[in-house]
């Protein structure tokens, strides 16, 4: 890569995903109650993931417009079938935790969910 | 440049490491439910990265199917699971 725009975009976008992703595992192994963390868990990934596909589609688009080639282009094609596989997933199960969460069993208070033990 | 896609591909499965830990405490299955999705949706970004680095569509293939097949049977396992049992 040559031009600094570009790789000051890239960068960014690194940082986004990477500290998304780990907002969200710290979500995941610090919060009390399955809900906040599947709220966390779930979309702070999601947008580490997206981040990472936009930095791929810059790249792309930029290695295109400077050589050419029908590789980037297919490999934009294949980032946006997985970004599409991984939304479609998370979407669906999440609405299968979140009504198991929400229903008024779960949503009693007892000792066992309280579950900070993390130890 | 490329060795900035590898970094943030180390980064990425140390991210997914942690997600894991996640895994075994639970407490609840879903719980661990959401771990191994929140670890699956961490492994597609960092395979994304290591497929730039090593320069194969292959890589991004192989990822495309594996992650198919492990939310698959994560959205089977909680549709077909009993809810909060551990």
């Amino acid at each position: 890569m040559s031009d600094p725009f570009i790789d000051a975009v890239i960068y960014i976008l690194f940082i986004v995903s990477v500290g998304f992703s780990g907002i969200g595992i710290i979500g995941l192994l610090l919060f009390p109650d399955i809900r906040s963390r599947l709220y966390t868990a779930v979309r702070a990934t999601l947008i580490g993931t997206g981040a990472m596909v936009l930095s791929v589609i810059v790249y792309a688009f930029f290695v295109f417009q400077s050589g050419g080639g029908d590789d980037y282009t297919s490999l934009v094609i294949h980032t946006l079938v997985l970004m599409c596989v991984v939304i479609g997933a998370n979407l669906l199960l999440y609405r299968l935790i979140r009504k198991r969460a929400m229903s008024p069993e779960t949503c009693k208070p007892s000792p066992q969910n309280n579950s900070t033990e993390m130890k | 440049m490329i060795n900035a896609w590898f970094f943030a591909a180390l980064c990425l499965v140390f991210l997914t490491l942690c997600a894991l830990v996640r895994v075994i405490p639970g407490p609840t299955r879903d719980d661990q439910l959401v771990a191994v999705n929140a670890a699956v949706t961490i492994a597609a970004a960092a395979a994304i990265a290591l497929s730039i680095y090593w320069q194969s569509l292959f890589v991004l293939d192989s990822s495309i199917a594996l992650l198919t097949i492990c939310y698959a049977g994560t959205i089977a396992y909680a549709h077909y699971g009993k809810g909060e049992g551990v």
